[in-house]
């Protein structure tokens, strides 16, 4: 089928754009972004019948890309699957996800990434590509085999846990550019940062673990001076404080390759939310620090040091969170409403342009996994991948209705004000009204 | 006593309404003092010949301890048993959680069978307040993790009532490692509610910082600072929850802040020295200080006695009078 979006405010920072206009895609991609001219319009109808959207008053975004998710498939089925992470993350705004390879067993081998590829196939929902692992098994004791991996479709590569072996993340680092893929690093020190949450006042009063500020900078550090060393493309899957965008910047002004994201949960709530209850929906990685980390990480963000959005999916089984807090597992269900608090934070709160903040969330990524041009844009010829979002819908999150297995969200029933009301999958319409229907 | 404070004192009682004891941040200074007040008068049975009274008779206690404890699980089934209460004591070892049950299940199935109150030991910070959301029975924390010990803080602060009458300015040290002791954090709690200026002295490693906030002085020289306090409240080095040493050796840590005689010589002539129990001696505190004159810390285990009967009384009252009144549970929802 193919889809005329009309008369919405076009935002697509890659052909650094934002304009009222129609979007056309037949065949899965996008054929004309602006003005839809009648003979584009005649020739999509020859094979296909039209959809058209009346876009008025949405904002046509190019659909999100996610480049930190884990969907736990193979092996803990439990708390998410592809098929169901792919349809969570549709109705969330994102239309391509790359999913880490902790998996089990690991994506660490051709079959492992040609598996996510099939199942995404079959899912019905967003794009999944794999990052795989940098090292066999995820061990940390040798590389795996980057170049058929990258050939069976790695995006990126991470071990998706903190390295211990400084050589062997300089060999990764070097070895991966050799077939232009970022390694996607866990930023925290694997001795310091073992708490199991932030380190602080509130830690001590609660007599909880704490996991220091300094253990995420060092490894930011670390990363710096390894992509120098190495020439190699090093990116921080996810920072959370102020120190690790202190690290970044430095990191930028020396035109070092770096990168790195940020989750919305660690711009909108602090570890002050663990302390009356230990309640674990709160135990997150990286976990929630204090207001000055969130402020400066705004800053970061507004300045250009932090280059995109992940939703850091972290899907766990709902039982396994009903534990004492030191016991639980960490992570939480977040790619459904991360581009929504993410608008919420920048746009309606922070007042960011939502042109900046869309570049977040799709162009960059979607350069980093090395995808420019086919996701993370409507210009013509990339896949037909829309996120059609009513930036002012106020709503309230209910991870009860949630389509991801998992149902523990640190932001359940916090207001959010931008919505996604339509998801356009390489051409594949996804109504939010009534859930992730075609 | 006149009619007229006694009259003040039950109606203190009576407007008690707090089901769980779960830490002494939440407590307001008016109920630290309610239950100091409440133990005062139950320290007079243990003086009686027949040491009973009939305030707890037909409910069930129940001691759920996941962590050893000597002390503080036979101070609570003796406090129960002298409130005439029947009393079932489970420790880990003996339960289901080796078989893979959760904790709020194992409490669960327990309260089906007519438990009226929980007495919690756990490792792991939070896990009493856990227990105090999923059930409908009255929750009192003996200890959990490194957060809180609520009624050691309590008879702490109980014992040098009784020693200072109030503790308004008075100047109390709590040496060691406070990092890891939930006595410190008890300690820090009710003393500040009550006025006393509290300091914690130890390492570096074992001293966080971060108290300052609370306005509890902070210091590493023990002998600099040695003759500035009227209380020692010396905790015990806790090795097996550290994980990693965080300091070099026990003889170290002896010859730094050990309170030995030469110590004691040097601190003000009418200090009164703490001790929570167990002992290393000869590592935080030589036998002839822990025995000696200055020493209460006997005083300090016979007065858990008379605080834990009144922390059951408190609590109990509230719940009978909750349930008589129709009032809905306290079990708390999820906040939104």
């Amino acid at each position: 089928m193919a889809v005329l979006i009309k008369k919405g405010r076009i935002v697509d920072p890659a052909q650094k754009l934002d304009a009222e206009g129609d979007v056309l895609i037949a065949g899965g991609k996008v054929i004309a972004c602006g003005k839809v001219g009648k003979e584009a319009l005649k020739d999509a109808l020859r094979d296909e019948e039209l959809r058209e959207i009346d876009a008025h008053g949405l904002i046509v975004s190019p659909g999100w890309v996610d480049m930190h998710a884990h969907l736990r498939e193979p092996g803990d089925e439990q708390a998410e699957t592809i098929r169901s992470g792919a349809r969570a993350a549709a109705r969330g705004g994102f239309t391509t996800v790359a999913c880490l390879p902790d998996t089990n067993p690991p994506i660490d081998s051709e079959s492992g990434a040609e598996y996510v590829r099939l199942q995404s196939e079959r899912a019905d929902g967003a794009d999944v590509f794999p990052i795989c692992a940098l090292t066999k098994g995820c061990k940390g004791e040798s590389l795996a085999e980057l170049g058929q991996l990258s050939k069976a479709g790695a995006v990126a590569f991470s071990d998706t846990r903190p390295m211990e072996r400084t050589d062997l993340l300089l060999k990764g680092l070097k070895y991966a550019s050799m077939f232009d893929r970022i390694v996607s690093d866990i930023p925290r020190d694997p001795f310091l940062g073992r708490g199991v949450m932030n380190s602080g006042a509130v830690a001590t009063l609660a007599g909880l673990s704490g996991s220091p500020a300094v253990a995420e900078e060092l490894a930011v550090v670390r990363g710096c001076l390894l992509a120098r060393e190495s020439g190699g493309a090093w990116h921080a899957a996810h920072i959370s404080t102020a120190g690790a965008v202190r690290q970044m910047a430095h990191g930028k002004q020396e035109k070092l390759r770096v990168s790195c994201a940020v989750s919305p949960v660690n711009l909108l709530l602090t570890d002050e939310e663990i302390r009356e209850r230990y309640d674990t929906r709160y135990k997150l990685r990286p976990p929630l620090r204090s207001q000055s980390d969130i402020e400066a990480l705004l800053k970061g963000i507004e300045s250009g040091i932090v280059d995109c959005i992940v939703s850091a999916h972290a899907p766990v089984s709902d039982e396994r969170k009903d534990m004492e807090f030191d016991l639980a597992p960490f992570g939480g269900s977040t790619i459904e409403i991360a581009l929504a608090a993410t608008l919420e934070v920048l746009v309606h709160q922070r007042g960011m342009s939502i042109s900046r903040v869309i570049e977040l969330g799709s162009a960059r990524p979607a350069e980093l996994l090395r995808m420019k041009g086919r996701k993370g844009t409507l210009a013509p010829g990339a896949d037909g991948d829309v996120a059609l979002i009513d930036p002012k819908k106020k709503w309230k999150v209910d991870s009860s209705a949630f389509i991801s297995k998992s149902h523990v969200c640190p932001i359940d029933g916090a207001t959010l004000r931008g919505q996604v009301a339509y998801t356009i999958v390489r051409g594949n319409v996804f109504e939010m009204e009534t859930a992730v229907t075609r | 006593m006149s009619n007229g404070k006694r009259a003040t004192e039950t109606e203190k009682v009576s407007t008690w309404n707090r089901e769980h004891l779960l830490s002494l941040e939440s407590l307001t200074q008016g109920e630290i003092l309610t239950i100091l007040d409440t133990a005062r008068r139950f320290r007079e049975v243990s003086t009686r010949s027949v040491k009973k009274v009939p305030a707890l008779r037909g409910r069930v206690v129940v001691n759920l301890f996941f962590e050893t404890s000597t002390r503080t699980r036979s101070s609570f089934s003796l406090a129960a048993q002298r409130l005439s209460a029947d009393i079932l004591d489970i420790t880990a070892e003996a339960s289901s959680t080796t078989k893979g049950e959760t904790l709020v299940d194992t409490a669960k199935t327990l309260e089906a069978m007519g438990v009226d109150i929980f007495i919690v030991r756990h490792k792991n910070s939070g896990a009493p307040q856990m227990l105090a959301e999923a059930l409908d029975t009255c929750v009192v924390n003996a200890g959990d993790g490194t957060h809180e010990h609520p009624t050691q803080g309590l008879l702490d602060i109980y014992t040098l009532r009784e020693r200072f009458g109030d503790l308004k300015g008075k100047r109390i040290a709590l040496v060691g490692d406070i990092v890891h002791s939930r006595v410190a954090r008890s300690n820090i709690w009710g003393l500040t509610k009550l006025g006393a200026k509290v300091a914690v002295i130890g390492p570096t490693t074992l001293v966080p910082s971060s108290l300052k906030a609370l306005g509890v002085e902070v210091y590493h020289n023990l002998d600099e600072v040695i003759a500035d306090f009227d209380v020692f409240n010396i905790l015990r080095i806790q090795l097996e929850r550290q994980g990693e040493p965080q300091f070099p050796s026990l003889r170290e840590y002896a010859l730094l802040y050990g309170i030995n005689e030469e110590r004691l010589a040097r601190m003000r002539k009418d200090v009164v020295i703490m001790h929570p129990g167990p002992m290393n001696r000869g590592v935080e505190i030589t036998p002839a200080v822990a025995d000696g004159p200055h020493s209460v810390i006997l005083e300090q285990v016979s007065n858990g006695l008379a605080v834990r009967m009144a922390v059951l009384f408190l609590l109990n009252n509230a719940r009978l009078r909750r349930q008589r009144e129709g009032g809905k549970s306290t079990r708390h929802k999820v906040p939104v």
